[in-house]
């Protein structure tokens, strides 16, 4: 998946489940202060991004993202990690 | 101290019968249905597939995110009840904001939440893919919760379970709050979801009507045909102000609450105590310093189950028939009673026979339809009622809609546990 691609789908659902406003969503904008996004909405979006990219961020992980770009970067990151799984079998 | 009076400034209602109060009115008046047929339910083994049919609101344009996402369905009915309450009193946003109100509403399950979380941790072995919604969306108490969130509710919260007495014990307790000067305006309600896992277990016991065939006919309280009572739901509101507080806000006054009655039944778990019924109306009556000749109408409790009916048409009688009132505590049977004219006994009828049993709702449900039919004179019918039940030969119970003025009504709502609490409201 390309990063556009996974900026394009995690807006799409921070506009049509989250509510946000499009133009709202600029990679500088933070989660807690600009976006309105407290820590039970930390808690959703962990599962959102499972249905969406089919990985289940740590809590921890989540309290590390600051601004939406930092979202998009831990999600391609993710998106990029080997699977331990195959790596095992390998 | 002069005594604090309770009355009545709004009311709302999300039912099977109408999802406002102009809906309800109506289908009061006609004797209409609001049972009906959920053949999904087969495949829990259901033997009943009978249930209120109640629509979930589209809560999407009146709420936000994080609101919706801490409701249960029950929790959405009763912000719909609320919201209409809320304006039937006149009582705004800015209102709500800078004045303090209370809330106690019933409530005694939240199944869906707990079995949805249960099966979807078990599916995905882990608890994080439930988000935050249901671990709100599994207490009992998340009616009130939510309610007193979404309209900022400051005062005492209190969430009452006491099966099918809960919302009748909601408004009990508003009032002896607002007596007391705990509080001056309280938001009392029920809420019951109607979900196919919230009465399973209720199936499970053989308490409910196996009419799958027929549902509008399948709640017959009082009818000797009647199998079972048939699971409802929804949500009603009653904002309750103390008396001086409404006057002096220019609130519109419904009604008083005049009196209430509480009782427990001393009879195995699930069997009805018509003695312990006949107690919980007799404080009833005490509490509101009335005669039982004063009551012009009685909602009944009447479920249409087989016990149950029986034993609330025997503790009607003792209580009406006067001559046996002193010696009520030592009669068991109806047919112990010597006769007495049915013109000396209350109006009454079952609106569980049109709505199904609204368990948790339906003391404060049928609180509202109480008040309809005193705002609009007229009593609304038993439908399904053909052959009434030895037990009920007494009582003067109402078949088709009856035109009369209703000045004090009477509302029985008595628990499967065997809690049981009347209410009284008298016409303002």
């Amino acid at each position: 998946m390309t990063k556009q691609e996974i900026i394009d789908k995690t807006n799409l659902f921070l506009v049509e489940e989250y509510e946000k406003q499009p133009e709202q969503l600029k990679p500088e904008a933070r989660f807690r202060e600009d976006l309105d996004l407290n820590s039970l909405d930390y808690m959703d979006l962990m599962v959102t991004v499972k249905r969406n990219f089919g990985i289940m961020p740590a809590p921890q992980e989540m309290n590390l993202v600051v601004t939406l770009g930092d979202f998009y970067d831990f999600i391609e990151r993710k998106l990029n990690e080997p699977d331990p799984k195959t790596d095992e079998q390998q | 101290m002069k005594k604090r009076r309770v009355v009545v400034t709004g009311m709302g209602i999300w039912s099977c019968i109408g999802q406002d109060l102009q809906t309800v009115i109506e289908s009061l008046q006609q004797g209409r249905s609001g049972i009906g047929v959920r053949a999904e339910r087969k495949r829990y083994g259901y033997n009943s597939l009978l249930t209120g049919i109640v629509p979930r609101p589209d809560l999407k344009p009146l709420l936000d995110r994080r609101h919706r996402n801490t409701l249960s369905e029950e929790a959405e009915f009763a912000y719909m009840s609320t919201h209409e309450a809320l304006q039937n009193a006149h009582i705004d946003e800015a209102y709500c904001k800078e004045n303090e109100i209370g809330i106690v509403f019933g409530n005694d399950t939240s199944t869906k939440a707990v079995v949805d979380s249960y099966l979807k941790s078990v599916e995905e072995g882990n608890t994080m893919i439930l988000g935050s919604g249901m671990a709100f969306q599994s207490l009992t108490s998340n009616v009130a919760s939510n309610l007193a969130k979404i309209f900022s509710f400051r005062g005492a919260n209190f969430t009452t379970a006491s099966a099918c007495a809960s919302s009748a014990q909601a408004i009990a307790l508003a009032a002896m709050f607002i007596q007391s000067g705990v509080q001056d305006i309280i938001v009392a309600g029920g809420a019951q979801e109607t979900n196919d896992l919230s009465m399973i277990a209720f199936d499970g016991v053989n308490t409910l009507s196996k009419r799958n065939d027929d549902p509008t006919h399948a709640s017959r309280p009082f009818d000797k045909q009647r199998d079972g009572l048939v699971p409802s739901g929804g949500a009603a509101t009653l904002v309750l102000e103390e008396y001086e507080h409404a006057r002096q806000r220019g609130a519109n006054i419904l009604a008083e609450v005049l009196g209430y009655g509480f009782s427990q039944n001393d009879t195995p778990l699930g069997q009805p105590s018509q003695d312990a019924e006949y107690t919980a109306m007799q404080r009833a009556l005490k509490s509101a310093n009335i005669l039982p000749q004063a009551i012009d109408y009685i909602n009944a409790h009447a479920t249409s189950t087989i016990a149950g009916d029986i034993a609330e048409a025997q503790a009607l009688t003792r209580l009406f028939c006067k001559s046996n009132v002193s010696n009520a505590s030592k009669t068991s049977n109806a047919s112990d009673l010597v006769q007495c004219p049915k013109a000396s006994t209350p109006l009454i009828s079952s609106t569980k026979s049109m709505t199904g049993h609204e368990c948790w709702m339906a003391g404060a449900s049928e609180a509202v339809y109480s008040m309809l039919m005193m705002q609009h004179s007229f009593v609304a019918p038993t439908i399904n009622l053909e052959d009434i039940d030895d037990s009920a030969s007494q009582l003067n119970i109402v078949r088709e809609t009856t035109t009369s003025q209703i000045n004090i009504a009477m509302s029985n709502s008595f628990g499967f546990g065997g809690t049981n609490c009347s209410i009284i409201f008298k016409k303002n």
